[in-house]
C-alpha cells in the first residue's frame, strides 16, 4: 500500500457492487448497558454489539473486533449500518460506542423526544445517569454568532456553576475514557482478539486517545475520522474553520482557534447538516447548486426532521480541538468538588490535556498504525490538508505509526451516504479496503 | 415639444458609477411631498372589483417634475409577483421626495388586505389548520375554505422547491374570481391612471417590478397617455417572457456561470390555481445572488445563507406572498382560454362574444396590432448584475430580437448595471437602496432629455 493511493469511482461501484453480492453471515445483536465510576460519579454507558456466528480471523491470527464511535451529534444508530456490513458480509464482531450522556435511557427505544430546542426555552440535555435529569434552572440558553461563516446562530447552554449539570459536563472526558476502555474489554478479551478502532468525525479523537489505552487496539480505521484534538485544532486552522472543496480554492487561511468553555453544550438544528451539504453540494453538482436553492433547503430540512429522535447536542470540542484553557478549567472544576490536592489536581490536568495528544514515554503503548481514508467531497478532510498537516503530524510522533492515505474518488463525510451507483456510498468499499489491510498485515508490520 | 435628443443611455453602467450615482441621488434635497391611498371600485365581467392604489405627489402641484415633452411626469409603478404596493413605496418615494415626479403604486386586484387600515396581513400564507391565505377581491368578501382544496406541486422542484397551492373548486365563487381576475386588473388599472394622470396634463411612465412587468406592458398601450416604460428588472409582454423562461430552462442564468439547463417544458398553470408563497420563494433568488455576489463559496456558509432566508421571509408574512398571474406573465394561452370560457359561461354570453372575451384575455400576453392601435411606446431596460432571470444574454439572444420584431418595432435600449440584484433596491456594500438611486437617475434623465418622446410617424 502506497502512502496516497486514489481509488477512483469505478473502484467505488465495483467494490460496493461485490461487497452488497457477498452472502450474509448469521448475526446476534444486542445492546449493553454497564455502569462505570470516574472522577467521584456515576456514569451510565451503552453500546452496541453485533457479533457473527463466526468471527473473521487477521493477520496476527486474532480474531477481529471493530470499536466504532459516532460522529458529535448522534448515537450508536449513526454507525450501525457500517456495523452490520462488517458483521454480515466480513465476520468481524463489531461495538458500536455511544458517548456518555447520549443514549436516551427514558425509553428503550432510545428514540430522543420532540426537538433539541423547544418553544417553552428550553433544551434537549443530556443522560449521564438513568433516572438523572438536567432541570432548566441550571442552564442559561445562548446565541453565538462568532462562528457564523461555518455554523450559522448556534445555540448553546451554559451549565451554572455548582449544579450537577457543571460538574458533569467537566467531568464528562473521563467518562469517555472509562466507560469506552471497559466497554472493549467487556467485549474483546485481550486473549482473543485484535480490535480495529473508527470514529467517524468527531469520534475520531476519541478513539486516536483510546488507541493507547487499550492494550489489544491494533489499528486505527481512520475513515473520515478526526485525528488526536491537537492535530485536529491544526486541521481546522488550516482552512481557518472553513474547510476546502476539492477543485475549489480554500476561503480562508488564517486560524480561528476555538474556545468553548468546558461547560457550554451546544444544541445542534439543521444548520449542521447545512454546513455539511452545502459544500458537499458544491463538490457533487458544482456552483449550480446555488440555482436549485429552495430544493436543497428542502432536503436538508427534511433530513433534519428524520434525524430529531437522535442526541442532537455536543459539547466534545475541549477535546476534538484541544482547546487546552477549557480542559484546565474541567479539569480545576472536578478538583475543586472532589477536594484534591495540588499534586494531585496537577495530575488531574495532565490527564486531561492528554486526552488530546498522543501518550509519549518509554512505557508507553506506541500509537498503532494508522489507514486513513477519506471521500472526494468532505469539507474538513481534503487530500490537501492530509498531505500538508494531519500525515507530516503523525510522521513527527516519537514513534511513528505506520501510515497510509487513501482517497476515494466518491463520496461525502458521512460516507455511507447514498449516491447513483453507491446504495451505500463509498463505505462498502472503506470496508472491502480495511478488510484487507487486516487480513494483509498492514496493521501488523 | 421638445425635439428629439441625443441622449442615450449607457449600455453598462460600473460600480463605481453607480455607487457615486447613489451618493449623489441620495444627497439631493428632499422635496415636500405627500401619500394617501386610493381605493375605489370597478366592475369588470359582472363582478365588483376593490382596488387600492398609493399616490405619492409633490405638495405643490407647480412643483411636478415636467419632462422633455413638456408635460408633467407621472409614474405608475407596479410590484412583483407576490407583494402589494409596499414594495416599490421606496422606489416611489425616491421618484417623488428626489425627482419631483407625481408617482402611483398600484397593487394587484385581491392583494390589498382590506379588513385592516395596515393593510398587514395576519398569520401566514399557510395556517397549520391546513387552510391558506386568499385574496380579497371586493371587501367584505372572503374565500372560504371549502372553496379550495390544497395541493402539492414538485413539477419544478429545481427552481421552486416543492409548491403549493390553492386550487379553486368549479362552482365557486373564488373559482369565478380566478377566471376573470385579468379584466379586473385591465379596468382597474387603467382607472387608477385616469384617475390620477389627466391625459392633457401627465405623461406618465410604466415600471413593474418582476411579474408586474407583464401587466405594465400590457397596459402601455391601453392607457393613452403611457409615453413609456421604465423596464429596470421589469418581465416584459407575457408572450416574451414566456420564452425567456424557456431559454433558461426556467433556472436562468448567472454572472459567467454556465446556464444550468437550456430546455423546459412551457409552464401549464390552470387559471384556478393560486400559488402560496414561502420562504422558499426567496430562495430561489437567493441562491443565484449569492453565486453572483461571493461565487461558489456561498455553498461554504449555507447556515447562514439560510438564516438570512428564514429571517427575511419572517419578515414579509404581513405582505400579501400569494400569485396566480402565470397564465398571463408566461403566456399560458390554454389557461387564459379556458379562463374565458369560464366566464362567458357565467355571464352567458354567445358564441362571438364568448370569442371576443377569448381573444381579450389571450390579447393580454402580447403587443396589441393593427392600424388604430397606440403603438408599444419606448422600452428602456435595466438590469442588474445578478439577476437570475434578466442576463444580458437572454436580453440580446431572446427579448430585444422579439421586440425588434413588433409592428411596429418601439424604440428600445438596455442598460446593464454592474452592482445589484433582481430587487433593485436590495442594500449592499456602499449601496443602502441598492442599484435604484442610479436606476432611477437614469429614468429622469431619459424622460427630461427626451428619449422617450418619438417623432409622429
Amino acid at each position: 500500500m502506497t502512502a496516497v493511493e486514489e481509488i477512483s469511482r469505478e473502484r467505488c461501484v465495483a467494490a460496493s457492487a461485490a461487497v452488497l453480492a457477498r452472502a450474509e453471515r448469521a448475526t446476534r445483536e444486542h445492546e449493553d448497558v454497564f455502569q462505570v465510576h470516574a472522577v467521584g460519579l456515576d456514569w451510565t454507558i451503552g453500546v452496541r454489539v453485533y457479533e457473527p456466528d463466526e468471527i473473521a480471523v487477521g493477520a496476527d491470527g486474532r480474531r477481529i473486533g471493530a470499536f466504532f464511535l459516532h460522529g458529535g451529534q448522534d448515537d450508536w444508530r449513526q454507525m450501525e449500518p457500517w456495523a452490520r456490513t462488517m458483521a454480515r458480509r466480513f465476520g468481524w464482531k463489531v461495538v458500536v460506542g455511544t458517548f456518555p450522556g447520549r443514549l436516551y435511557l427514558s425509553d428503550p427505544s432510545r428514540n430522543w423526544p420532540g426537538d433539541t430546542i423547544n418553544a417553552d426555552g428550553t433544551v434537549r440535555t443530556p443522560i449521564w445517569l438513568d433516572g438523572e435529569t438536567i432541570t432548566p434552572d441550571q442552564y442559561q440558553v445562548r446565541h453565538d454568532r462568532s462562528m457564523r461563516m461555518r455554523y450559522g446562530t448556534r445555540t448553546v447552554v451554559h451549565a451554572r456553576p455548582g449544579s450537577r449539570f457543571y460538574d458533569r459536563m467537566a467531568g464528562w472526558p473521563l467518562a469517555m475514557e472509562a466507560g469506552m476502555a471497559h466497554a472493549m474489554a467487556r467485549h474483546f478479551p485481550s486473549s482473543e482478539y485484535s480490535i480495529y478502532v473508527q470514529g467517524h468525525s468527531t469520534g475520531g479523537p476519541m478513539v486516536c486517545m483510546l488507541s493507547q489505552r487499550v492494550p489489544n487496539v491494533q489499528g486505527i480505521l481512520a475513515a473520515e475520522n478526526s485525528p488526536f484534538g491537537y492535530i485536529s485544532r491544526r486541521q481546522h486552522a488550516w482552512s481557518g474553520s472553513l474547510g476546502k472543496v476539492e477543485g475549489y480554492e480554500r476561503i480562508r487561511t488564517t486560524a480561528h482557534d476555538r474556545h468553548d468553555p468546558f461547560y457550554e453544550l451546544y444544541l445542534r438544528s439543521w444548520r449542521d447538516l447545512a454546513r455539511y451539504r452545502g459544500p458537499e453540494a458544491l463538490g457533487t453538482e458544482g456552483p449550480s447548486a446555488l440555482m436549485r436553492l429552495p430544493w436543497l433547503m428542502e432536503e436538508i430540512f427534511d433530513e433534519w426532521h428524520e434525524q430529531l429522535v437522535r442526541p442532537l447536542f455536543k459539547c466534545e470540542y475541549v477535546i476534538t480541538h484541544a482547546v487546552e484553557e477549557s480542559l484546565c478549567a474541567a479539569a480545576n472544576a472536578t478538583a475543586d468538588r472532589l477536594g484534591l490536592g495540588d499534586a494531585a489536581r496537577a495530575e488531574l490536568v495532565d490527564h486531561y490535556l492528554g486526552l488530546t495528544r498522543e501518550l509519549r514515554g518509554a512505557d508507553v503503548k506506541p500509537v498503532p498504525n494508522v489507514l486513513f481514508g477519506i471521500s472526494r467531497n468532505s469539507r474538513d478532510h481534503s487530500r490537501d490538508v492530509y498531505e500538508e498537516v494531519i500525515m507530516p503530524m503523525f510522521a513527527r510522533m516519537d514513534a511513528p505509526p505506520r501510515i497510509a492515505l487513501q482517497h476515494f474518488q466518491a463520496g461525502v463525510h458521512t460516507v455511507w451516504r447514498a449516491e447513483p451507483e453507491l446504495p451505500l456510498g463509498i463505505m462498502p468499499a472503506m470496508s472491502l479496503e480495511w478488510d484487507r489491510a487486516i487480513k494483509d498485515g498492514y496493521f501488523t508490520s | 415639444m421638445t425635439a428629439v435628443t441625443d441622449w442615450t443611455p449607457a449600455p453598462t453602467i460600473s460600480r463605481d458609477d453607480i455607487v457615486h450615482a447613489s451618493e449623489e441621488v441620495l444627497a439631493l434635497p428632499d422635496r415636500p411631498y405627500t401619500e394617501r391611498e386610493d381605493v375605489f371600485r370597478v366592475e369588470a365581467l359582472g363582478l365588483q372589483w376593490d382596488i387600492g392604489v398609493h399616490v405619492y405627489e409633490p405638495a405643490d402641484p407647480a412643483a411636478i417634475a415636467v419632462g422633455g415633452d413638456g408635460k408633467k411626469i407621472g409614474g405608475f409603478l407596479l410590484h412583483g409577483g407576490q407583494d402589494d404596493w409596499r414594495q416599490v413605496e421606496p422606489l416611489a418615494r425616491l421618484l417623488t421626495g428626489k425627482f419631483g415626479w407625481k408617482t402611483v403604486a398600484g397593487t394587484f386586484p385581491g392583494r390589498l388586505y382590506l379588513p385592516d387600515p395596515s393593510r398587514n396581513w395576519p398569520g401566514d400564507t399557510l395556517n397549520p389548520d391546513g387552510t391558506a391565505r386568499t385574496p380579497i377581491w371586493l371587501d367584505g368578501e372572503y374565500v372560504t375554505p371549502d372553496q379550495y382544496d390544497i395541493v402539492k406541486d414538485a413539477g419544478n422542484r429545481a427552481r421552486d422547491g416543492v409548491r403549493t397551492l390553492a386550487r379553486a373548486k368549479p362552482g365557486s365563487q373564488f373559482y369565478y374570481r380566478m377566471a376573470a381576475w385579468p379584466a379586473a386588473m385591465e379596468a382597474g388599472m387603467v382607472e387608477a391612471n385616469r384617475r390620477h394622470f389627466p391625459v392633457d396634463e401627465y405623461s406618465i411612465y410604466f415600471q413593474g417590478h418582476s411579474t408586474g412587468g407583464p401587466m405594465v406592458s400590457m397596459l402601455c398601450q391601453r392607457v393613452p397617455n403611457c409615453a413609456g416604460v421604465l423596464a429596470a428588472e421589469n418581465s416584459p409582454f407575457g408572450v416574451v417572457n414566456g420564452r425567456k423562461h424557456t431559454w433558461g430552462g426556467t433556472l436562468g442564468k448567472i454572472g459567467s456561470y454556465e446556464r444550468t439547463a437550456t430546455k423546459a417544458p412551457a409552464k401549464s398553470d390552470p387559471f384556478n390555481e393560486l400559488y402560496l408563497r414561502t420562504w422558499r420563494d426567496l430562495a430561489r433568488y437567493r441562491g443565484p445572488e449569492a453565486l453572483g455576489r461571493e461565487g461558489p463559496q456561498a455553498l461554504m456558509r449555507l447556515p447562514w445563507l439560510m438564516e438570512e432566508i428564514l429571517a427575511e421571509w419572517a419578515q414579509q408574512t404581513e405582505r400579501p406572498r400569494f400569485k396566480c398571474e402565470y397564465p398571463i406573465t408566461h403566456n399560458i394561452r390554454p389557461s387564459l382560454i379556458a379562463a374565458a370560457e369560464v366566464s362567458a359561461r357565467r355571464l352567458g354570453l354567445d358564441e362571438d362574444r364568448t370569442r371576443a372575451l377569448v381573444e381579450q384575455f389571450v390579447g393580454y400576453t402580447e403587443p396589441l396590432t393593427g392600424p388604430d392601435v397606440k403603438p408599444v411606446p419606448p422600452f428602456l431596460f435595466g438590469i442588474s448584475k445578478d439577476s437570475r432571470d434578466h442576463s444580458p444574454e437572454v436580453y440580446a439572444e431572446v427579448i430585444m430580437p422579439l421586440f425588434a420584431a413588433m409592428t411596429p418595432p418601439p424604440k428600445i435600449a438596455l442598460t446593464r448595471f454592474m452592482a445589484g440584484v433582481h430587487m433593485i433596491w436590495t442594500p449592499e456594500q456602499d449601496l443602502p437602496m441598492g442599484i435604484t438611486p442610479a436606476v432611477v437617475q437614469q429614468w429622469h434623465d431619459a424622460i427630461v432629455n427626451g428619449w422617450f418622446v418619438v417623432p409622429a410617424a
